[in-house]
């Protein structure tokens, strides 16, 4: 599979390396196009993964079967090589921009970025800012990185409540100004029930002790970071003017407001433009995901293709989360669809699949990895789909018209999980039924109770008419970089019992 | 020693479930709603009856319920979701139709499950959390208009603009004497307790709003009257006094209610949804259906509506600091229920905004914590009685 | 080698839990062998020690194994083992093959409570696992003989000898024993608690069921269902009778190990 050097100072850990031998093939592919940092070739990108980033993030490399973020087996996959690039070079390209006064934005995961990006700024979800605070300390292993990220969401625990989301973590990396953040404008799609509150949170961190404390402040703390919350009316939300009226103003505010952050002006047109590019984004996203679906094999694993939100390596997730940079992710897309063509066309399967693999397409909030991909796909699975994204990448953005802040607002409303369940449950069969799924799992972590109160509704609905084996499993903890054996004994049972 | 209104009202509630079933017999609509965003007025103006649902305590429905929506949903939204299943609750039983509003997000999802699993014919109120807005209002005034038009779909007519000033007119008065009355038992020598105010209060989730009314009129002089006696014992002379505040407390969830009388505490104030909150700061200014959105949309706020600005001008605060100085507690139990969101998020931000002596419990329905909670309500009261005696030193 | 001088080929089962490890050795679906240790901090070591206990108790040595399964908790460290495969399924087989007419297994064990739907031939139709916490595990029972200063052997008669059940609220095995020790404290017989205990566990466990369904016959498999006293509380509350085989229903798992180690082991 991989070679391994342990190249670290402590030699018990393991190392992975990209083998040389790719290099020759990976310097013929293309550059990647950024808005906010200049291109990269190939040779800048295969310098900073076997170079770099070994050194400066080694716990992405970690050779360890329990780290979720595994370094995909498939490195013939060389799309793969770029969307860790996407993300492990965050860091690098989120400093540089706020270095040029490029507002950086906390948001929410699975929701449209038009608003911000069209006005000059950069969205990040809660799994994004996690990254690039727990990156802000370089060098470290997977122990040292999960124990800092541990910290800071016992700290939230401890301020607020236990039985927070996960996502408590990133806000008081946030409120501590551990990283820039010059405002929080979430939509609260998914309508999380927890966003909503760690936002109203920052009211009150001039309150909080240990904020008072420089020692325990980062370089970028502020003492006000201005909120605002882009409500997403709820109930039959698609058939009421009134609620497409109030999401229209809100993302009006939303994009003043970013204007005023970044000093670029924002008119309608620029608006329309951000939404023609980013419809091109999810349309070719899902070229992709029905031309994987459609394969007789799957063309990659499942870490390629689905990953896990803290990595966003999975192809599938990139056609929503970019990474802080629409046109890297736009570029990334388009090899990506090159290459799964072209091993569809020659049959290839992805490294890692075994031979008639059960399909499994999970449902539930992105704020859980319970479904550890290279596991899943080690048992004789792979991951055909995960709905909360999709339901975004899913909805194309009506380009015509005058009034394009209208045309992303009923966009928004008519978010496929967004609708009454028994709709996202009809929804949800739809793409069981095109994805081929063989069964559905239904994941919900710690904390959400919004997710988890209609788990077994969902359930029931596919399981009677989809007719395929459902699975609700909720888990204790939600960014475990290193899976649960409570979760992996249940996927085994699952994935043991449609095999038969 | 119990005022003979309260027994009046006590057998008026236990009549009650077999006249709605009378009632309905004869043509009668009950409307049956879970939140106090649901506005009241135009239900009984249309000729409807409003019935707040809802009971707490029961750990066996809480169980039930937890079947179907997830054992992460707070033991209210649970237990709501087991007595729909069950079906055995008088008023549920004899509910129409049922309103919730979605100011609480779990209670929002319980309304789907009510409608899938326990075949309940539900409407639901859209509330903005960006209550505070010209935009939510906005959409709340289109809610509110869109539910009217609901409402008179099952009443069978239209809104009659003057039974809708007449219903006004009649809860105004409602909530003025309600406030009355709770404003009398926190003094000194109250010939009423709070938690019989509790049970006033309650009582009209059920009864007949007119009768209603007049029950008020009759306590009220019942109360004026027994003040002057001399006879009436004092029966709180050096009780530490409380202030409540948190999740719902809805009829039947006695434990910390229990609990903090049986350690000697005395509760002179609260800010429950299910106690004095909906009656606080709700006035209609203007006589229609708009009037009553904004009317609703400004009072005291629940807690599961995020406020973004700065604490000093959050009104669920301020009301509660208002509360602090109208009844001089000594000092606040801020009661949580596992997975409600909405007041355990904000529960050290209260205490901080506060500057009381003040405690957190965090607790679900089932006895099983009792000693603990015990111990800690017994704590709370010595340390605030040993502040008390101090200061007097 | 690999078979008997007769031809016969010869397949183990390993089931490493949190609390005991058990092996079964089969020769033509007959048991031949077996043991029951209890666990190691190692797993490894565990499961090495219970396979080696159940070969001597059959004079064979581990080359005279065709093929092993291995599951349980700790059969992500069986190196020795050809393949691992889940509880459930191997719960599912072992319940079948000692009791073919079984439709619903409720396997109680050290550390985990699982409820499994079975057709007619032992294959998993669906599961509920409830391992997020103690209540209804072989450990919340031991915490509770702790409690009671008694053997966790005399649970099950002590709760039949009571002449009432105290009710229990807790759902939770830290709060079941302080409200057991305040139960004490108030006088209740220490019979009736136990049998309020046994209740309110049987009580819990019909949440797994209302996810899978129950059809009959109900099996009992895992080391709690030695508890004479589990039994009657979970009969009392499906109000039908529930099957404990005769043979050992802490083994089961690791039967249905080696039932599938044949299965594999056989394709040759």
């Amino acid at each position: 599979m991989a070679e391994t050097i342990a190249q670290n100072p402590h030699n018990a850990v393991k190392l992975f390396r990209y083998p040389e031998s790719l290099k020759e093939k990976f310097l013929k592919t293309s550059d990647i196009e950024f808005r906010y940092s200049k291109a990269v070739t190939p040779e800048e990108i295969w310098h900073f993964m076997t170079v770099d980033a070994p050194r400066r993030y080694p716990y992405a490399y970690e050779i360890n079967p329990w780290f979720r973020d595994q370094i995909s087996a498939d490195i013939g996959f060389l799309t793969g090589i770029k969307c860790r690039y996407l993300r492990l070079s965050l860091k690098d390209r989120l400093l540089e921009a706020h270095n040029n006064s490029v507002p950086i934005i906390f948001t929410q995961g699975g929701q449209t970025f038009e608003p911000y990006y069209a006005a000059g700024g950069i969205p990040l979800r809660p799994g994004l800012i996690s990254r690039f605070s727990d990156d802000m300390t370089e060098g470290q292993t997977l122990n040292q990185t999960s124990r800092d990220h541990k910290e800071k969401l016992e700290f939230g625990n401890k301020l607020l409540t236990t039985e927070s989301c996960p996502i408590v973590g990133p806000h008081i990396s946030a409120q501590r100004g551990l990283i820039p953040v010059d405002l929080v404008a979430p939509y609260l799609c998914l309508r999380c029930s927890d966003k909503q509150y760690l936002v109203e949170s920052y009211r009150n961190t001039q309150n909080v002790a240990s904020y008072q404390d420089p020692a325990s402040r980062g370089p970028y703390y502020k003492e006000k970071i201005p909120l605002m919350l882009i409500d997403y009316p709820i109930d039959n939300q698609n058939e009421k003017e009134w609620a497409t009226d109030y999401l229209e103003t809100m993302l009006r505010n939303l994009t003043a407001k970013v204007s005023e952050l970044s000093g670029k002006e924002v008119d309608d047109r620029a608006l329309a433009e951000e939404i023609r590019y980013e419809n091109k984004i999810r349309k070719l996203t899902q070229d992709i995901v029905h031309l994987w679906w459609k394969a007789p094999v799957p063309p990659t694993n499942s870490s390629d293709f689905a990953g896990t939100s803290n990595t966003s390596a999975g192809v599938f997730r990139i056609g929503n989360e970019f990474s802080g940079d629409p046109n890297g992710a736009y570029s990334v897309l388009k090899d990506a669809y090159a290459e799964i063509q072209e091993r569809v066309r020659t049959g290839v399967k992805g490294v890692g699949i075994s031979d008639d693999p059960v399909r499994l397409y999970i449902c539930g909030p992105a704020a859980t990895e319970t479904t550890d991909p290279g596991f899943i796909d080690s048992i004789g699975g792979v991951v055909v789909g995960k709905d909360d994204q999709w339901s975004e990448i899913c909805t194309l953005v009506d380009e015509g018209g005058n009034n394009p802040y209208r045309n992303l607002a009923e966009a928004i409303l008519s978010f496929p999980m967004e609708l009454p369940t028994e709709e996202r449950a009809q929804w949800t069969i739809d793409q069981i039924k095109q994805s081929r799924a063989d069964g559905m799992i239904f994941t919900h972590t710690w904390g959400c109770n919004f997710q988890s109160s209609v788990a077994r509704m969902i359930c029931d609905i596919v399981r009677d008419e989809a007719g395929i084996p459902v699975m609700d499993m909720g888990t204790a903890s939600g960014f475990n970089a290193q899976g649960e054996e409570q979760s992996k004994t249940r996927l085994g049972a699952f994935i043991e019992m449609i095999s038969g | 020693m119990t005022l003979e209104t309260l027994t009046a009202i006590s057998d008026a509630v236990k009549r009650r479930p077999a006249e709605l079933a009378e009632m309905r017999k004869n043509g009668s609509k009950v409307v049956g709603y879970l939140c106090c965003y649901i506005p009241e007025e135009i239900v009984h103006a249309l000729g409807l009856v409003p019935i707040r649902l809802g009971i707490g305590g029961n750990e066996r429905l809480v169980e039930l319920g937890g079947h179907y929506i997830s054992t992460q949903n707070c033991v209210f939204v649970r237990e709501t979701l087991g007595l729909f299943l069950e079906k055995e609750d008088p008023y549920v039983k004899n509910a129409d139709v049922v309103a919730i509003s979605a100011s609480c997000m779990q209670m929002y999802r319980a309304s789907e499950l009510l409608k899938y699993y326990a075949k309940a014919n539900t409407i639901v109120l859209g509330v903005p959390r960006n209550f505070y807005t010209d935009e939510g209002r906005a959409y709340f005034r289109n809610e509110v208009r869109w539910f009217t038009e609901k409402l008179e779909k099952l009443a069978g007519k239209r809104l009659d603009p003057e039974k809708l000033a007449q219903s006004i007119a009649l809860f105004r008065s409602i909530r003025e004497k309600i406030r009355e009355i709770y404003t009398v038992q926190a003094k000194e020598n109250s010939p009423i307790s709070w938690r019989e105010v509790l049970q006033v209060i309650q009582a009209g989730y059920y009864l007949d709003r007119d009768q209603y009314h007049q029950f008020l009129d009759e306590l009220l002089a019942e109360i004026s009257q027994k003040s002057g006696k001399s006879d009436t014992t004092p029966e709180t002379d050096g009780k530490p006094r409380l202030i409540l505040s948190g999740s719902p407390i809805p009829p039947g969830d006695n434990k910390i209610l229990d609990l903090i009388e049986e350690m000697g505490g005395r509760i002179v104030a609260d800010d429950l949804c299910f106690g004095l909150r909906p009656y606080l700061g709700i006035e209609v200014k203007e006589a229609t259906v708009q009037g009553i959105a904004d009317a609703y949309l400004d009072k005291v706020p629940c807690a599961s509506l995020p406020y973004l600005k700065e604490l000093e001008t959050d009104r669920r605060l301020a009301n509660l600091s208002n509360l602090v100085k109208q009844f001089q507690p000594d000092g606040m139990i801020y009661h949580t229920l596992r997975f409600c969101d909405a007041f355990t998020f904000k529960g050290n931000e209260t205490k901080t905004f506060l500057k009381i002596p003040f405690m957190e419990i965090h607790t679900e329905y089932a006895g099983s914590d009792i000693e603990g909670v015990r111990t800690r309500v017994e704590a709370f009261l010595e340390m605030i009685q040993d502040k008390q005696n101090r200061r007097s030193e | 080698m690999t078979t008997k001088s007769n031809g016969t080929q010869i397949f183990a089962g390993v089931d490493v839990g949190s609390l005991a490890s058990k092996a079964i050795i089969i020769a033509d679906g007959e048991i031949i062998g077996s043991s029951l240790i209890r666990s190691r901090i190692d797993t490894e070591e565990s499961g090495r020690v219970a396979l080696g206990e159940a070969l001597t108790s059959a004079k064979l040595s581990q080359s005279d194994i065709e093929y092993i399964v291995a599951t349980g908790y700790g059969r992500i460290s069986a190196p020795y083992a050809n393949k691992t495969v889940t509880e459930i399924t191997c719960h599912a087989k072992g319940a079948h093959h000692l009791h073919p007419a079984t439709r619903t297994i409720i396997d109680m064990g050290g550390q985990d409570c699982k409820a499994i739907r079975v057709d007619e031939e032992g294959s998993v139709l669906d599961f509920a696992m409830n391992d997020k916490c103690a209540a209804g595990t072989g450990r919340f029972l031991e915490v509770m003989a702790n409690v009671f200063k008694v053997s966790l052997d005399e649970l099950g008669p002590l709760s039949l000898s009571a002449d009432e059940a105290v009710p229990i609220s807790s759902t939770c095995t830290v709060f079941a024993e302080s409200e057991t020790i305040s139960l004490i404290a108030r006088g209740e017989k220490p019979a009736n608690i136990i049998r309020g205990i046994h209740s309110a566990i049987a009580y819990r466990i019909t949440g797994l069921f209302s996810r899978v369904g129950i059809r009959n016959d109900v099996y009992f498999s895992g080391g709690v269902a030695k508890n004479i006293g589990m039994k009657t509380a979970l009969e009392e509350v499906l109000k039908s009778k529930i099957y404990v085989p005769d043979y050992d229903p802490q083994l089961t798992g690791a039967l249905g190990a080696a039932i599938l180690a044949q299965k594999y082991g056989s394709k040759k």
